[in-house]
C-alpha cells in the first residue's frame, strides 16, 4: 500500500499528528501494533494537561507543553472530549517557599498566565483537605485534566473521518529505504511511504534503529496509579503536586474527568517495556506520600489499581528530528508528552512543510460528536434518546449507568476489545468491576461483530476471555 | 417462564414498590398481597423474574420452604407460580437507578426514564461479589480473572467455560459450587485457597463440591501476586501456617471472597432504612439459604399490609 505519510504508533502523539495532518491534502496511514489505539503508553497516562512550568525552562518539551496547553482548549471543543480546567497546585512544606518562588518566575518567563503563590488562608478556603503543614502553594489555573484514551479516540475518529487509514494489530517488523521512499513491513503487509514518522512510544528506539537512525535509548519507567471510589469524590478540587524532584513530578493527587480521585504514580525503572504489574510496596509508597499531602486519604477508598510504563530517555528531553531524509523520529516523549502532543503535531507538520506542499484539504470535515453519555444527561435528554433508540433504555453497566446503545456505538466507532469498550463507555470501571456487565458486553460483541465468544478478548491477541 | 410483561405501569403511585424481582422481591410482593395491599409494583432489571436463582442449576434449595430438594431454577419456577397467583404488577427490563427520600424511584426501561412513587419502597436488590480489585492483590492484569458468580453466568446461562486450569480464591459458597461445576465441564481445579483459618461457605458444599471431587482446600493460604502478562499464568501464595511461599500454575482465577449487600441506591441518596424505606433478603444481610430469604421477605411484605412496618 502506498501513502504520502506513514505514522507508526497510535498513542496520543501519533493520533494528534494524524488529526493535524489530515487537515492537508496528503494521504496518511497510521499503524498501531496493539489491538486498539492508546493501548501502549497513553492509556495509563495520568491525564493531566500541565501548565508547563514544572519542566526545565530551556527544554524543547517545556516549550511544546506550554503551547500544547493552549491548544487543548480549542481541541476539546472541536472534538467534544471532556477537559476539566481544574488547575494545579504545587504545595510547599516549611522551607520550600523559595523553590515555589523560583518556579513561579520560571513559569512567568515562559508566558504561563495566572501563576500565583497562595497562602494558608487561601488553602483553608479552597483546598481544606490539604495537610496543615502546607503553608504556601503555587497555583497554576491553566492546568486541566482529560481522559487520555478518550482523547486519542476523538483525535483518531476525526482523522479517520478525513481520510486517514488506521490499521491496528499491525506491528512493524522491518523498515527499508527505497528510492525516494521508505518501505515498512508488517506481518499483514507492506507499506510504502514518502515520509515516515516514528511515534512508537516505548519502541521508538527500536523503530528508529530499523531505519538506520540513531536516537537516545528508551528506558522504560514504570508508574503505579490507584483510583479511589467516587464516594471519596474529589478529595481535592485541583491537581496537587509536591515540589518536583529531578526524575519525576512526585506522587500526585489527581481529580479525574469521571469524578474519581486518582493517586500516584510511583517511579521505577523496569527492564521490560511490558512490565505493568502493581505491587504492595508501590501501593504503600503512594499512600504514604499522599497522606503527607492529604491526611484523610484511606487505603480502603482504593477501588482500582494499574500501572503504566513511560518511554523515558537518559537525555530527558524530547528527540524530535528528521534523522534521515523523510524519516522523522519522535523519541522520549515522556511527561509532559500528553500535554505537548498537539504542539508536537504542529511541529512535525512544519518539518514536513519544508520539503512537501501542505495545502489545506477541500471538504475537510471539522468537528466530531462524542458517544452520548447517558449517565450525564437530564431526564428529558434521556427520554429523547430512548424514543429515538430504545436501546438507550437498556442498562448494560449498573455502576456507571451505561446503555446498550452506547456499547454498540463504541463498537461502531472501532472498539474491538473489552478494554476498548471500557475506555470508550466506562463500562467495567465501577464498583463491581465488570461482574455485572462483562457477559452482557461479550454477548453484544458476539452479535454485533459476528464473532464467536472465544475470539473476544480483553485487549487483543493472547488476552481472550475464554481459554480454549 | 416469562412473566406478565407490560409496556407501561398502571399507576403513578403505589402502596409498595419492590426493587428487584429475585426471591426476596417476589416474597415481599406475595406477603404484601396476602395482607391485602392492592397496588404493588415489582421492578426487575432483567427481562425475567428469578434473580440469581436463574443461574443456580445446582441442588440445595427448597428443603425448608417447599420441603423438597430443588435446584435454584426449579425453586424460582415454583415460587413464580405462587407469585403469579398474587396478581402483582411486574415491570421487567426496568433498571432502578435512584431512590429519593420522598419515596420516589427513577427507573430506565426501553420505554423511557420514568418516575413512580409509593408509600413503601423495598430494596430487594440482592448482593454483589467482592472482587480482586477490592482486595488490591498485586501483580498483573491479565485475562482470566473472574468472580465466581460471573463464571457461573458464563457456564450455566451461556454455555461457555472460562478456562481449563482453575484456582479458586476464597471459600465462599459460589466458589465451592463453581469448583465442582467447572470440573463437571472438563476443567481441572488446582485448589481452593482461603486466607482465613476456616471455611467461608457451608460445610455441605465443601463435602459435596470439593471432597467428593478431590479438590483440595488450603486454609490460611494468602494470595500474594497474580502472574501472567496476557492470560493468567500462575499465582504466588503463602502458607501462613509455615510462612512458606510457592507458585501455583493456572490459566483462570475464580474469586469467591465475600458478598456485599447491594444498597448503593440508599447510600447514594444518603437515606437510611425506616419511614417507608425497607430492605429485604440479601440486600439486608447475606442469607445462607434462599428459603430464609423467602420467609423473611414474606414476613416483611405482610407487615407492610398490616401497617406495622
Amino acid at each position: 500500500m502506498k501513502t504520502d505519510v506513514l505514522i507508526i504508533g497510535g498513542g496520543i502523539v501519533g493520533a494528534s499528528l494524524a488529526y493535524e495532518l489530515a487537515k492537508y491534502r496528503v494521504d496518511i496511514i497510521l499503524l498501531e501494533k496493539e489491538a486498539e489505539l492508546s493501548f501502549g503508553v497513553s492509556k495509563a497516562n495520568s491525564g493531566i494537561v500541565h501548565t508547563g512550568f514544572q519542566s526545565d525552562p530551556g527544554a524543547l518539551k517545556t516549550c511544546l507543553a506550554v503551547r500544547g496547553n493552549e491548544l487543548y482548549k480549542e481541541l476539546a471543543k472541536t472534538l467534544d472530549f471532556p477537559l476539566l480546567p481544574v488547575g494545579e497546585l504545587v504545595v510547599a512544606f516549611p522551607g520550600e517557599l523559595k523553590g515555589l518562588q523560583r518556579m513561579k518566575e520560571t513559569g512567568e518567563k515562559l508566558g504561563i498566565p495566572g501563576l500565583e503563590i497562595v497562602n494558608r488562608n487561601w488553602i483553608d478556603a479552597n483546598e481544606p483537605g490539604l495537610s496543615r503543614e502546607i503553608q504556601f502553594a503555587l497555583l497554576g489555573p491553566t492546568a486541566g485534566v482529560i481522559n487520555p484514551y478518550e482523547t486519542v479516540y476523538a483525535l483518531a475518529e476525526q482523522a479517520a473521518a478525513n481520510g486517514v487509514h488506521i490499521y491496528c494489530d499491525h506491528e512493524v517488523t522491518d523498515i527499508q529505504a527505497v528510492v525516494g521512499a521508505w518501505q515498512v513491513q508488517t506481518e499483514k503487509g507492506s507499506f510504502t511511504a514518502r515520509y515516515v514518522v516514528n511515534a512508537a512510544g516505548l519502541y521508538a528506539d527500536k523503530i528508529a534503529l530499523m531505519a538506520g537512525t540513531e536516537v537516545p535509548r528508551i528506558v522504560p519507567w514504570k508508574g503505579e496509579e490507584y483510583l479511589l471510589d467516587r464516594h471519596a469524590e474529589w478529595l481535592t478540587r485541583r491537581v496537587i503536586f509536591p515540589l518536583p524532584r529531578k526524575e519525576t513530578k512526585g506522587v500526585l493527587v489527581i481529580p479525574t474527568v469521571d469524578g474519581n480521585t486518582m493517586i500516584g504514580p510511583t517511579a521505577e525503572a523496569v527492564p521490560d517495556c511490558e512490565e505493568r504489574s502493581t505491587s504492595r510496596s508501590g501501593k504503600l509508597a503512594v499512600l504514604a506520600s499522599v497522606k503527607n499531602l492529604i491526611p484523610a486519604v484511606k487505603e480502603d477508598q482504593i477501588i482500582a489499581s494499574f500501572a503504566g510504563v513511560r518511554p523515558t530517555t537518559r537525555e530527558g528531553d524530547f528527540h524530535i528530528r528528521e534523522d534521515r531524509e523523510g524519516f522523522i523520529n519522535l523519541v522520549g516523549i515522556q511527561s509532559p508528552g500528553l500535554t505537548a502532543a498537539p504542539a508536537i503535531a504542529e511541529q512535525v507538520c512544519r518539518m514536513l512543510a519544508q520539503s512537501t506542499d501542505l495545502t489545506p484539504k477541500e471538504g475537510y470535515i471539522a468537528g466530531r460528536t462524542a458517544i452520548p453519555r447517558f449517565r450525564l444527561l437530564s431526564n428529558r435528554e434521556r427520554n429523547a434518546l430512548i424514543k429515538k433508540n430504545p436501546e438507550f433504555g437498556e442498562i448494560v453497566c449498573r455502576c456507571e449507568l451505561v446503555t446498550k446503545a452506547e456499547v454498540k456505538e463504541a463498537l461502531r466507532r472501532g472498539a474491538r476489545t473489552l478494554d476498548g469498550i471500557k475506555f470508550r463507555t466506562r463500562t467495567q470501571m465501577g464498583r463491581c468491576h465488570g461482574s455485572f456487565c462483562t457477559m452482557k458486553i461479550m454477548s453484544i460483541m458476539a452479535e454485533e461483530l459476528q464473532r464467536p465468544y472465544d475470539s473476544i478478548s480483553k485487549r487483543g491477541k493472547g488476552t481472550e476471555m475464554i481459554k480454549t | 417462564m416469562e412473566c406478565c410483561r407490560i409496556d407501561m405501569i398502571k399507576h403513578d403511585h403505589y402502596d409498595v414498590i419492590i426493587i428487584g424481582g429475585g426471591p426476596a422481591g417476589m416474597a415481599v410482593a406475595v406477603g404484601a398481597s396476602s395482607a391485602g395491599l392492592k397496588r404493588i409494583l415489582v421492578l426487575e432489571r432483567h427481562p425475567r423474574l428469578g434473580g440469581i436463582l436463574n443461574q443456580c442449576i445446582h441442588v440445595g434449595f427448597g428443603l425448608r420452604y417447599f420441603k423438597e430438594e430443588l435446584t435454584g431454577t426449579e425453586y424460582a419456577a415454583r415460587y413464580k407460580k405462587l407469585f403469579q397467583q398474587a396478581g402483582v404488577e411486574v415491570k421487567t427490563s426496568s433498571f432502578v437507578h435512584k431512590v429519593s427520600d420522598r419515596k420516589q424511584v427513577t427507573f430506565v426501561c426501553p420505554e423511557g426514564e420514568l418516575f413512580v412513587s409509593a408509600d413503601h419502597i423495598v430494596l430487594a436488590t440482592g448482593c454483589r461479589e467482592r472482587t480482586r480489585e477490592m482486595l488490591t492483590i498485586p501483580g498483573t492484569r491479565p485475562a482470566g480473572i473472574f468472580t465466581a458468580g460471573l463464571a457461573q453466568e458464563m457456564v450455566n446461562i451461556h454455555g461457555i467455560l472460562p478456562g481449563k486450569n482453575v484456582v479458586v480464591i476464597g471459600s465462599g459458597d459460589i466458589g465451592l459450587i463453581m469448583a465442582r461445576r467447572v470440573v463437571l465441564e472438563g476443567a481441572k481445579v488446582q485448589a481452593v485457597l482461603e486466607i482465613l483459618d476456616h471455611l467461608s461457605g457451608l460445610v455441605r458444599n465443601k463435602i459435596q463440591c470439593l471432597d467428593d471431587f478431590g479438590i483440595p482446600l488450603y486454609l490460611q493460604h494468602e494470595t500474594l501476586e497474580i502472574i501472567g502478562k496476557d492470560r493468567v499464568e500462575a499465582i504466588r501464595y503463602r502458607d501462613n501456617t509455615t510462612g512458606r511461599e510457592n507458585v501455583m500454575a493456572c490459566d483462570t482465577l475464580l474469586f469467591s471472597v465475600g458478598l456485599i449487600p447491594e444498597r448503593d441506591l440508599l447510600i447514594d441518596a444518603g437515606i437510611d432504612p425506616g419511614d417507608g424505606i425497607h430492605v429485604a433478603g440479601n440486600a439486608d444481610y447475606v442469607h445462607d439459604l434462599v428459603d430464609w430469604v423467602t420467609k423473611d421477605g414474606e414476613k416483611l411484605g405482610r407487615s407492610l399490609g398490616n401497617g406495622n412496618a
